[in-house]
């Protein structure tokens, strides 16, 4: 079959002139939503990294994450995601780390003196009811919410579930993924320095 | 015009989930709680009108060869249009349906009925088409979430009633939580209820086509 | 001389003799096998053992009645396939479970997977372990709560009363090793686990009823059991001997109830020899690795119900001979 010019020109004209109609529709959507979405998207992420940092913590806007920081994280089996430095000292990171289902991640903040100020779960794949318990920082065996007993500790690779880290009953194996996330966390900021 | 028609084949006889079976996806996945089937409902409805709209509109310039690429142009404008909509002025929303509203653009309903019914008729009817056939989807829908939400958190009108903020709020309990039955939360529960409404739905039209062969 | 005028002739199509085995009699049987682990766990766990099993196979044969009463098909209560899914749904769960959720799962079992896809016969998962599955996902907390043996707990009684402890199994998934129960505990069934699972001697003494009254074959449940030991015999962990390990995998958990009840399901399992070997072997490596790999300690019900979804293929490509055909007929189809 021979395909005649005409045709071709007709074809994609028309496809050309709807797709421009399209692009100039959501321009003028853009336009109209950027701001405020970039304003929700800030608010967000601000409110997740103040509950894991002392109150009143000032951040600077996200930064690179040097390879060493990564890879320090990955030998102790977790993934750093975002970096945020605190102002005062010491940083927030968003961490990923395996669960009982799938992948939790926290946010997980580090003071000056490489010592856990905070950690929050921004989303997981836990078993409701009984890994969801972790992640909503219920109380554990020991009756401290289960999250809060990191704070203040410190020394990659040294928190250890049944040792220094109480789990909740039946959640054990998503407080160790709370636990490796907090390792990890803790190695990637002793290797920022 | 002929709405009564049109209304009836959109929500029974030519039901967009229940007998044309289109758009199983975010029907299984999103269908959790009331906040959800309602919004995706509303967002798909008006998604589907203005596509459907559109479509009429150009059926005549549109040349037949690149028809389908044509649709899915204009579809997937107005997707990011409602999606950049709802992010900016319902975070909640879209916080809570996620990646399904963008993946309203492969949500066969839309190019579906883009390619049966409005790519053939007027205007009139098709406007008419897409929100009858919204109406369809939302119901359908909303009957899913009230129903897994129900039996599986105990609660009504989750993320819309019961106080807090829109999106975050529990609903209203009606089964203490600790009866819930979990798994048809879990998308294992929303094929065990699509299936058992599909079921119901040809059982009911079955029954009246019968009725009607007797009654000849 | 007989009275031929009033004699009773049914005319009737051949068969026209016929075994006396019908489906009530091999699911009586069945229930008779599983009564010495039913009284095991009685003595256990206490009369709720008891309690919980009634419950289930009560809700169990309602289900079915008011599943057929509703849809104007017939009775088939009277089989007693329902008693025999009650009574093994409660044997898959923990004593302490809440009646009421074993009556949602009743209703899983009998409504959602037997009654749905057409009743006995048709299913093509095993009610009583799909029950559990949707038990346990709903439920996650009340059933993995283990009870510890000869606490007694009032009937009807909420989890929250118990004493709770770790499963063996459990303890081998965390290699605590030195805290395992003595293993004449293990084989007489006084260790933390399911309702029905524990005792693997009172499950042997029924598998024995069962070949005798040759309900069940015995290539399932012997290349099941054989498979889990000869795995976990040669992958052993370090810090507990090879045989030991073996010994507690096996009586460990649910896998000597799977393997002797569950697993011999006829609708659910394979017809042939040949086929229902593959099959056993199949759970005994699918347990093995959920065991070892999986985020649960215990595999037996997953793996059971992802073989019985294999089950049509096996029939499929292992055909069971034709009948009568001569052994060098047999030999010649077979190698066509």
């Amino acid at each position: 079959m021979k395909i005649s010019p005409k045709f071709v020109l007709k074809v994609a004209g028309t496809l050309t002139i709807i797709s421009l109609i399209t692009a100039a529709l959501l321009g003028v959507v853009d336009g109209v939503t950027r701001d405020k979405i970039a304003e929700i998207e800030a608010e967000k992420t601000r409110q997740a990294m103040s509950i894991v940092a002392p109150a009143g913590s000032e951040f600077t806007d996200k930064l690179d994450i040097p390879a060493e920081a990564a890879a320090a994280a990955a030998a102790q089996g977790g993934k750093v995601l975002e970096l945020y430095g605190v102002k005062a000292g010491g940083c927030v990171m968003k961490i990923s780390a395996s669960g009982s289902q799938g992948s939790i991640v926290m946010m997980v903040g580090v003071d000056a003196n490489n010592a856990i100020t905070g950690i929050s779960v921004v989303s997981h794949a836990e078993t409701s009811g009984i890994g969801t318990k972790v992640c909503g920082n219920e109380l554990n065996d020991a009756g401290v919410p289960v999250l809060d007993q990191f704070i203040g500790m410190s020394g990659a690779g040294t928190l250890e579930v049944k040792k220094n880290i109480t789990p909740i009953t039946t959640a054990t194996v998503s407080t160790k993924g709370i636990t490796t996330g907090a390792n990890a966390a803790l190695a990637a900021a002793e290797a920022l320095g | 015009m002929n709405f009564s028609k049109q209304l009836k084949e959109g929500l029974i006889t030519q039901n967009p989930v229940l007998v044309q079976l289109l758009g199983m996806c975010s029907t299984l996945a999103i269908t959790t709680s009331f906040f959800n089937g309602l919004g995706m409902g509303i967002s798909v409805t008006v998604i589907l009108t203005l596509s459907n709209i559109f479509i009429s509109l150009l059926r005549k310039i549109i040349p037949n060869e690149v028809r389908i690429a044509c649709y899915i142009v204009v579809i997937a404008g107005f997707v990011t249009c409602v999606d950049l909509i709802l992010k900016a002025f319902v975070p909640a929303l879209s916080n809570s349906l996620g990646v399904f509203i963008p993946l309203i653009v492969v949500n066969c309903i839309i190019l579906g009925r883009a390619e049966a019914f409005a790519s053939k008729n007027g205007v009139g009817a098709a406007t008419l088409d897409g929100i009858c056939q919204g109406i369809g989807y939302t119901i359908v829908l909303i009957i899913m979430c009230v129903f897994r939400e129900l039996l599986g958190a105990g609660t009504f009108g989750g993320g819309l009633l019961g106080g807090g903020e829109l999106g975050a709020a529990p609903g209203l309990r009606i089964i203490p939580e600790q009866f819930g039955i979990k798994i048809l939360t879990m998308p294992v529960g929303g094929f065990l209820t699509l299936g058992a409404l599909i079921a119901a739905m040809q059982w009911a039209l079955s029954k009246s086509e019968k009725k009607k062969k007797e009654a000849k | 001389m007989t009275d031929y005028k009033n004699l009773k002739l049914i005319a009737s199509s051949s068969p026209h003799i016929r075994a006396k085995d019908d489906t009530r009699s091999i699911m009586i049987d069945v229930c008779i096998a599983m009564l010495p682990a039913l009284f095991v766990s009685c003595f256990v766990f206490g009369i709720q053992a008891l309690v919980l099993t009634l419950v289930s196979v009560v809700s169990c044969v309602f289900w079915e009645w008011l599943y057929r009463k509703l849809m104007k098909k017939s009775c088939s209560v009277g089989d007693f396939s329902a008693v025999v899914t009650g009574m093994l749904l409660a044997f898959v769960c923990p004593v302490s479970l809440p009646w009421w959720a074993i009556v949602i799962g009743a209703f899983f079992s009998i409504v959602v997977v037997k009654q749905l896809y057409g009743g006995i016969g048709c299913n093509f998962l095993n009610p009583a372990l799909a029950g559990r599955a949707v038990l346990v996902a709903s439920y996650a907390g009340a059933m993995t709560t283990w009870v510890t043996p000869a606490e007694k707990i009032a009937v009807f009684g909420s989890a929250a009363d118990v004493a709770t402890g770790a499963t063996p199994l459990a303890l081998m998934k965390d290699g605590a090793f030195d805290q395992l129960p003595e293993m004449v505990d293990m084989f007489l069934g006084f260790i933390g686990g399911s309702l029905g699972e524990t005792s693997a001697a009172a499950l042997l003494v029924g598998f024995v009823y069962l070949l005798i009254r040759k309900v069940i074959s015995w290539q399932i449940p012997v290349a099941y059991i054989a498979t889990v030991a000869v795995v976990s015999l040669i992958s052993a962990p370090a810090g507990i001997g090879a045989v030991d390990y073996m010994l507690y995998s096996i009586f460990g958990g649910g896998l000597m109830l799977g393997a002797i009840f569950m697993a011999t399901d006829y609708a659910t399992s394979p017809v042939t020899k040949p086929g229902q070997l593959i099959f056993g072997i199949g759970c005994g490596l699918l347990t093995v690795f959920i065991r070892r790999f999986g985020s649960y300690p215990e595999g037996v019900c997953y793996s059971i119900l992802v073989m019985n979804c294999c089950t049509w293929l096996l029939d499929k490509y292992i055909k069971p001979t034709i009948y009568g055909a001569p052994k060098k007929e047999k030999k010649e189809a077979a190698a066509k």
